[in-house]
C-alpha cells in the first residue's frame, strides 16, 4: 500500500511537469553522471534521488521517442546505464526509486508508446515489489508490445507479489500465443499454485500451450510437477507425447541429480513403457544404465538383444566400457542371436580380452555375407588364429577380395606353430591350384625349412597359376645351386612365358647372392651360346650379377649394331644390383640421341637405386637424384625421381623436392615425396620435418598433401 | 640386401591399416546397426541456419563421401535456394535434400542423423535441445547458446539422450593452439598469471528506422525468442564485421565472437574444461584497462584489442615464458627454442584432432567423444556470457564455477536467462 501511494504522489508530480513543459535547467540540478557511477559520491535520500530521477526523465522521454529512431540509441543507451547501474548491491534506494520514476513514467499514456515500451523494459533488469502495481497495469494494456513488456517484467520480477498478475492475466487470456507466454512465465517463477493450470495445458489443442505448459512443470522441478506430466502422457500422441515425454524425462533428471534417485528411478521405469519411439525406449535406456551402475549388467545384455538398433549401440557402448568379464561370457553366449555387424563389434571385445572363444566365435563369421564381419572375423583371426584356422585364412586367401587376401595372407604369415608349415605343405602339394600357389607363396615367406627342393619339384607343375608361385618363391628362397640350373633352362628354354618366369625368379636370386661372380662367369658363357631369343633374356639378367666384368660386358653389348641385343643391355643397367652402374644410366639417360625407351630405362633404373642403394652416401645418392631430375624428359620420369628423394631420408634431399613444388607438372608428387622425406626425418630430427613440413603446407598444392603435412606438424 | 621379418605386431598394425581400406570400423556405429537397410556408414545431415558459416560446413559435407546433406534450413527463401542448388550441384552422394522453412520438418525425419546449426547465437539453444532431444547428433556454431541457462540445459541434454555435440570453436582442432595449450599445461613456460586475448570490436548497435520486410524471409521466425523489434536490414544481417553480431539480442558481441574461439582455448590450456573463473571484471570499472576474467588460482584473462606482439591472438605469459597463438598455424615462444620443442613419453597430451568437422563425424560413427562437446562448449559459452553480463551491468560478478550460479548479486542473476517471447519455450 505503501508503495501505491508513493508511485501515486510520484505519478501526480510527473503530470504536473509534463503538463508544465520542460523546466529551465538550474544551476544546481543533478546530472546523469552523478546518478549512473560515473562521477559517484552523491548523497541523497528516496525523495530527492526521486525528484532527480524524475527530472532526467522528462529530459530523455521526448528523445526516447524521437521521430528519428536512429536518435533515440544514445539516450536509450544513458538511461540502462543508469538503470543497471542502481542494481548494484548497495544501490537499493537508488533502484527502487528508479523503479517508481521508470514506472510512473511508462505508465502513462501521454508518453509516446516507443518512449513507454523502454521504460517498461527497463523494469525487466531493476524491478522488484514497487513494479508490480505498473506492471499489473500494463499487463492489460492494448499495446501488445507493452502488454508483453510486461510479462517479461513480471517474469524477472523477484517479489512474490508478482506472480498474481500473471495468474490473472491467464485466467482471462483467450488467445493461446498470451496463454504460452504466460505460462511460460509462470513456469520461470516456479509457481507451484499453477501446477493444475499447467497439468490442463498438457492437452491444449495448441502446441505452443502444451510446449510451454510441459515446460513450466519442468522448471517446477519436483515430484508434484513430474506427477501432472505423467498424468496425462499416456493420453497423447504425436508432437505432444514427444514435447511432454522429454519434460517428464528431463525433471526426473533433475531430480535424481538432486538426490531422489529412488523416485526418479521408479519415473524411469515407467517412461520405459510410455516411450513411443526408438530414440524414447534408448533415451531411457541410457539414462537406466545411468541411474543403477550395479544392475547395467543384465541390462547391458537386455540391451544387446534388443530389436532397437539404438539401444544396441548404447549397449555395445557401455559393454566396451565395463570392466565386468562376467559380462564378457555373458555375451560370448549371447553371440549367435545378435545381429550380423552387433557379432563383429562383440568379437572385437572378445579378441582384445583375449577370451578363448575368440577364435571359434571368428571362424563362424569369416564366411558371413557382410563385409563387415568378415572383416572382423579376418582381424581377429589376425591375432588369435591357429593352426585350426589355417584352412579358412587359405580359404580366403586364395580366392577373397584383394584387400581381404592381403589380410588373410599376412595372418598366415604370421601365424605361431610348429605345425602351420606341415600344414601348409600340405596343401602346396595337391589340390585346388589357388590354394596350392597361395600355400606354395606363405611357405617361402615364412622360409619354411627345406623349401627349395620342394619347390624345384613342383616348377615343372603343369598348373601356370602353381609354376609362377614357385617361381616367386624360388626368387625369395632360392641360392646359387638353383640359379644356375635356372640358368642353364634359360638357355633352351622355348616357351616365352617360361622364359620370362625363369628370368623374374632369377631376378629375385641373383641380387640376395653375396658372391655371385662365378655365376656371372657361367651366364656370360651361356648367354654366349644362346639362341637369339634366349641369349637377350640372359643378357638383362647381368644386372643382377653386377660387378666390373659385367659392366664392361654390358657397355659392350650396348654398343652393338643389333638393336635387339642393345635394349637387352640397357635393361640390364636398368637392373644392377647396385650404385656402380648410376655413372652408365645417367650418361645413357642424358643421351638425346637414343630413344625415348632407353632414357626410360636409365631413368627408372637410376630412381630405383637411389631409394635402394643404404650403402650409398646420402649425399651422392641425393646429387644423382639432383642432377637426373634435371635432365629428365617427361612428368612420369620426373614423378620417379622425386618419389626416390623422397624415400632416401636425409635432409639434403629436401631442397631438390621443395625446388619442384612450383613445377605444374609434378607439384603434387613434388609434395608427397616431400611428405614422405618430413615423415622419415621426424624421429631423429624434428625440426628439419617441421620446417620441412611447414613448407609443404605453404605450397599448398593439393588438399591431400596439405593434410598429410599437418598430420605431420601434429605429431 | 635385407629381407624383411613379418612380426606379429607389425602385422597387426598392417592389418588394421587394411582393415580400414577393406571398410570395416574398428568401432560399430549406431548408424551400422540401424539394419540392412542401412549397410553403410552414410551419415544423413540436415543443414539449419544456411547463411554465412554454414557455406564452409555445406561445402566439407557435400565433399564428403561418407556425408549425404538430405535437408537445407533456412527462413530467408533465397539463401535457402541458394542452398539447395549447391548441395545438388556439390554433392559426391546424390540424392534428394529437402528444403525448408522451419527446423522442426528437419528434425521431425527419421532418417536424420544429425544437424549443423549455423543459424544466429539466439536460436542455437532452441534447435540443438530439438534435436537432441529428437535423437540428433549436432554440430552447432559458437557460443553454443546465448544465456549461461541455456548452456546448462544443453549439456545436460546431451548427456541425457547420450547424443554427440560438436561446438564450432574450431581452434581446438588446429595444431599450434594444441601445440600451445600442451606447452602451457606441461609447464614449459611456468605458472602462468596473465593472459592476453584479442577480440577487437563491433561497432554500436545502435537504432534503425523500420524497413519493409524483404519478401520471401519470414523475419517473426528469424527473431524467434527475442522481442520484437521493427525490421532494419542492419539488424538481421549476417556480417562478421557487424551485422546481427552486434546486437545483444542475438549474440553476446565480441565476447561471443572471438571470444568463445579464444577463451576456449584458455580454458583448455588452464585444464579448465570443468570448472571456470571466479570473477569478471568490465573494461572500465575503478579505471580497468582491459577487460578481465579471473581464475581462482589468480590467473587473469585481459581482452586486449590490439597490441599483442606480431598481431598474435592469444598470449600467455608464464613465469619462465610466454606463447603467442594464432591461426594459420601461427605460434611463437619465449625461450624460442619450446615452440618445436617435441613432447616427451611422460609429458602431457591433450586431445588431438586435426579436423573439427571430422572429428565431429568420426564421433557420429564411433560414439567417442567430440573434442569440443557440449560440456566443454558450456563452460566457454559462461564465459562469453558472464563478460557481456559484466560489461552491460558495468560492474564486476563473482561466479562460483561449481555451482555455476553468480555470487552475491541478486540483480545480475537475474541475466543467466533471457525471457522468451511467447511460444517459445525451451
Amino acid at each position: 500500500m505503501k508503495t501505491t501511494i508513493l508511485a501515486s504522489t510520484a505519478a501526480a508530480v510527473f503530470l504536473a511537469m509534463v503538463a508544465a513543459g520542460p523546466p529551465a535547467r538550474a544551476a544546481d540540478k543533478i546530472k546523469l553522471e552523478q546518478l549512473d557511477g560515473t562521477t559517484p559520491g552523491l548523497k541523497l535520500g528516496s525523495i530527492e534521488l526521486g525528484k532527480a530521477y524524475d527530472d532526467l526523465l522528462k529530459e530523455m522521454i521526448p528523445k526516447l521517442a524521437a521521430d528519428e529512431v536512429k536518435d533515440r540509441y544514445p539516450i536509450q543507451m544513458d538511461l540502462q546505464k543508469l538503470a543497471l547501474y542502481t542494481t548494484r548491491p548497495g544501490g537499493e534506494v537508488e533502484r527502487k526509486a528508479l523503479s517508481i520514476a521508470l514506472g510512473t513514467a511508462a505508465g502513462q499514456a501521454a508518453v509516446k508508446q516507443p518512449a513507454r515500451v523502454w521504460l517498461a523494459r527497463l523494469l525487466e533488469y531493476t524491478g522488484a515489489e514497487e513494479s508490480v502495481p505498473l506492471l499489473n497495469s500494463l499487463l492489460n494494456d492494448k499495446d501488445v508490445e507493452l502488454r508483453e513488456v510486461a510479462r517479461r517484467s513480471l517474469e524477472k520480477n523477484p517479489a512474490p507479489t508478482a506472480v498474481a498478475p500473471l495468474q490473472r492475466a491467464l485466467a482471462a487470456a483467450k488467445d493461446p500465443k498470451s496463454r504460452a507466454g504466460l505460462i511460460q512465465s509462470l513456469g520461470e517463477r516456479k509457481d507451484a499454485a499453477s501446477l493444475p493450470v499447467f497439468e490442463k495445458g498438457l492437452t491444449d489443442p495448441d502446441f505452443s500451450v502444451v510446449a510451454a505448459s510441459a515446460g513450466a512443470l519442468v522448471k517446477n522441478g519436483t515430484m508434484a510437477g513430474a506427477a501432472g506430466l505423467a498424468r496425462v502422457l499416456p493420453t497423447l500422441k504425436g508432437p505432444a507425447q514427444s514435447r511432454v515425454f522429454e519434460a517428464l524425462f528431463e525433471l526426473v533428471s533433475s531430480v535424481s541429480r538432486s538426490g531422489d534417485a529412488a523416485s526418479a528411478a521408479k519415473v524411469l521405469l515407467r517412461l520405459d513403457e510410455w516411450a513411443v519411439t526408438p530414440h524414447q525406449k534408448a533415451a531411457i535406456f541410457n539414462a537406466r544404465l545411468a541411474a543403477d551402475p550395479k544392475g547395467s549388467v543384465a541390462l547391458i545384455k537386455d540391451g544387446l538383444k534388443s530389436p532397437n538398433k539404438e539401444i544396441q549401440s548404447v549397449a555395445l557402448k557401455s559393454a566396451l566400457a565395463s570392466p565386468d568379464k562376467s559380462l564378457l561370457e555373458g555375451l560370448t553366449a549371447l553371440i549367435p542371436t545378435l545381429p550380423v555387424a552387433v557379432k563383429a563389434q562383440v568379437l572385437n571385445m572378445l579378441v582384445e580380452n583375449k577370451n578363448p572363444d575368440a577364435e571359434k566365435q571368428a571362424l563362424g563369421l569369416i564366411n558371413e555375407k557382410d563385409a563387415t564381419a568378415r572383416g572382423a572375423a579376418l582381424t581377429a583371426l589376425a591375432t588369435v588364429g591357429t593352426v585350426a584356422s589355417l584352412d579358412a585364412l587359405l580359404g580366403v586367401g586364395s580366392t577373397g577380395t584383394p584387400d581381404e587376401k592381403g589380410v588373410a595372407l599376412r595372418a598366415l604369415e604370421a601365424m605361431k606353430g610348429d605345425d602351420v608349415n606341415a600344414k601348409l605343405l600340405e596343401k602346396a602339394t595337391a589340390g585346388d591350384d589357388k590354394v596350392r600357389a597361395a600355400a606354395i607363396g606363405l611357405l617361402s615367406t615364412r622360409k619354411a625349412a627345406d623349401l627349395t627342393p620342394k619347390l624345384m619339384e613342383w616348377a615343372n607343375d603343369g598348373s601356370p597359376l602353381v609354376a609362377s608361385a614357385v617361381a616367386m618363391a624360388l626368387g625369395r628362397a632360392g641360392g646359387e645351386e638353383e640359379a644356375r640350373a635356372m640358368i642353364k633352362d634359360l638357355k633352351t628354354a622355348a616357351d616365352p612365358g617360361k622364359r620370362t618366369s625363369l628370368r623374374d625368379t632369377l631376378l629375385g636370386i641373383l641380387p640376395r647372392l653375396e658372391k655371385p661372380e662365378e655365376l656371372g662367369v657361367t651366364l656370360s658363357r651361356t648367354a654366349a651360346n644362346a639362341p637369339t631369343a634366349n641369349r637377350l633374356i640372359l643378357i638383362e639378367l647381368f644386372g643382377g650379377v653386377g660387378g666390373d666384368a659385367m659392366l664392361e660386358a654390358v657397355r659392350t653389348y650396348l654398343a652393338d649394331d643389333n638393336d635387339d641385343v642393345k635394349l637387352a643391355a640397357a635393361k640390364a643397367l636398368g637392373n644392377w644390383r647396385d650404385f656402380a652402374a648410376a655413372p652408365d644410366l645417367q650418361k645413357m639417360a642424358a643421351d638425346t640421341a637414343l630413344d625415348l625407351k632407353y632414357h626410360a630405362i636409365a631413368v627408372t633404373g637410376l630412381s630405383r637405386l637411389v631409394s635402394s642403394s643404404d650403402k650409398t652416401p646420402a649425399a651422392e645418392r641425393v646429387k644423382a637424384a639432383a642432377d637426373l631430375l634435371k635432365i629428365s624428359r617427361r612428368p612420369e620420369e620426373k614423378r620417379a625421381v622425386l618419389s626416390a628423394l623422397g624415400s632416401i631420408g636425409d635432409n639434403a634431399a629436401a631442397e631438390t623436392i621443395l625446388g619442384a613444388l612450383s613445377d605444374a607438372d609434378v607439384k603434387v608428387e613434388a609434395g608427397l615425396a616431400a611428405t614422405t622425406l618430413a615423415e622419415k626425418l621426424l624421429p631423429a630430427n624434428a625440426a628439419a620435418a617441421t620446417a620441412l613440413a611447414t613448407k609443404i603446407k605453404a605450397a599448398a598444392v593439393s588438399d591431400a598433401v596439405t593434410k598429410k603435412a599437418e598430420a605431420i606438424l601434429a605429431k | 640386401m635385407k629381407t624383411p621379418v613379418v612380426s606379429r605386431r607389425s602385422f597387426l598394425k598392417s592389418s588394421a591399416a587394411a582393415a580400414s581400406s577393406i571398410g570395416f570400423p574398428m568401432f560399430i556405429p549406431s548408424r551400422v546397426l540401424a539394419g540392412p537397410e542401412a549397410p553403410s556408414n552414410k551419415i544423413n545431415v540436415g543443414l539449419i541456419g544456411n547463411g554465412l558459416i554454414m557455406q564452409g560446413h555445406r561445402g566439407y559435407l557435400s565433399a564428403d563421401e561418407g556425408v549425404q546433406v538430405v535437408a537445407v534450413c533456412d527462413v530467408h527463401k533465397e539463401k535457402l535456394d541458394k542452398a539447395l542448388a549447391e548441395v545438388k550441384e556439390k554433392s559426391k552422394v546424390k540424392g534428394e535434400c529437402q528444403a525448408v522453412a522451419e527446423f522442426e520438418a528437419v528434425i521431425e525425419r527419421a532418417d536424420v542423423d544429425a544437424v549443423v546449426i549455423g543459424t544466429p547465437d539466439h536460436w542455437h539453444a532452441a534447435i540443438a535441445l530439438a534435436a537432441i532431444r529428437a535423437g540428433k547428433d549436432v554440430y552447432v556454431e559458437k557460443p553454443m547458446t546465448l544465456t549461461v541457462l541455456e548452456a546448462q540445459l544443453v549439456r545436460e541434454a546431451a548427456l541425457r539422450h547420450g547424443r554427440i555435440v560438436q561446438v564450432g570453436t574450431q581452434q581446438r582442432s588446429e595444431r599450434a593452439f594444441r601445440k600451445a595449450v600442451e606447452i602451457v599445461r606441461n609447464g614449459w613456460i611456468g605458472k602462468v598469471h596473465t593472459i592476453y586475448a584479442k577480440l577487437g570490436e563491433f561497432p554500436a548497435p545502435g537504432s534503425y528506422p523500420e524497413m519493409p520486410v524483404p519478401a520471401g524471409f519470414d523475419y517473426d521466425r528469424w527473431l524467434g525468442p527475442t522481442p520484437w523489434f521493427p525490421y532494419n536490414d542492419a539488424r538481421v544481417k549476417g556480417d562478421y564485421g557487424g551485422g546481427w553480431r552486434c546486437f545483444w539480442e542475438y549474440g553476446s558481441r565480441k565476447n561471443g565472437d572471438w571470444g568463445a574461439h579464444h577463451f576456449d582455448i584458455i580454458q583448455w590450456a588452464l585444464d579448465m574444461d570443468d570448472s571456470g573463473p571466479v570473477e569478471f571484471i568490465p573494461k572500465g570499472f575503478g579505471g580497468a584497462e582491459f577487460q578481465t576474467h579471473i581464475y581462482a588460482d589468480g590467473t587473469k584473462v585481459h581482452r586486449k584489442d590490439a597490441g599483442i606482439k606480431n598481431d598474435h591472438m592469444i598470449h600467455f605469459v608464464g613465469e619462465k615464458g610466454e606463447v603467442f597463438v594464432s591461426r594459420g598455424d601461427k605460434l611463437e615462444t619465449t625461450p624460442e627454442d619450446l615452440a618445436k620443442k617435441a613432447l616427451g613419453p611422460n609429458d602431457i597430451r591433450v586431445y588431438e584432432s586435426t579436423n573439427h568437422r571430422a572429428n565431429w563425424l568420426e564421433g557420429i560413427r564411433t560414439r567417442k567423444q567430440t573434442i569440443c562437446h557440449a560440456g566443454v562448449g558450456a563452460r566457454t559459452a559462461h564465459i562469453c556470457q558472464l563478460s557481456g553480463i559484466a560489461e552491460r551491468l558495468g560492474r564486476p560478478i563473482k561466479w562460483d564455477p561449481k555451482k555455476e550460479e553468480i555470487i552475491g548479486d541478486p540483480a545480475a542473476a537475474r541475466w543467466l536467462d533471457r525471457p522468451r517471447r511467447a511460444g517459445y519455450a525451451l
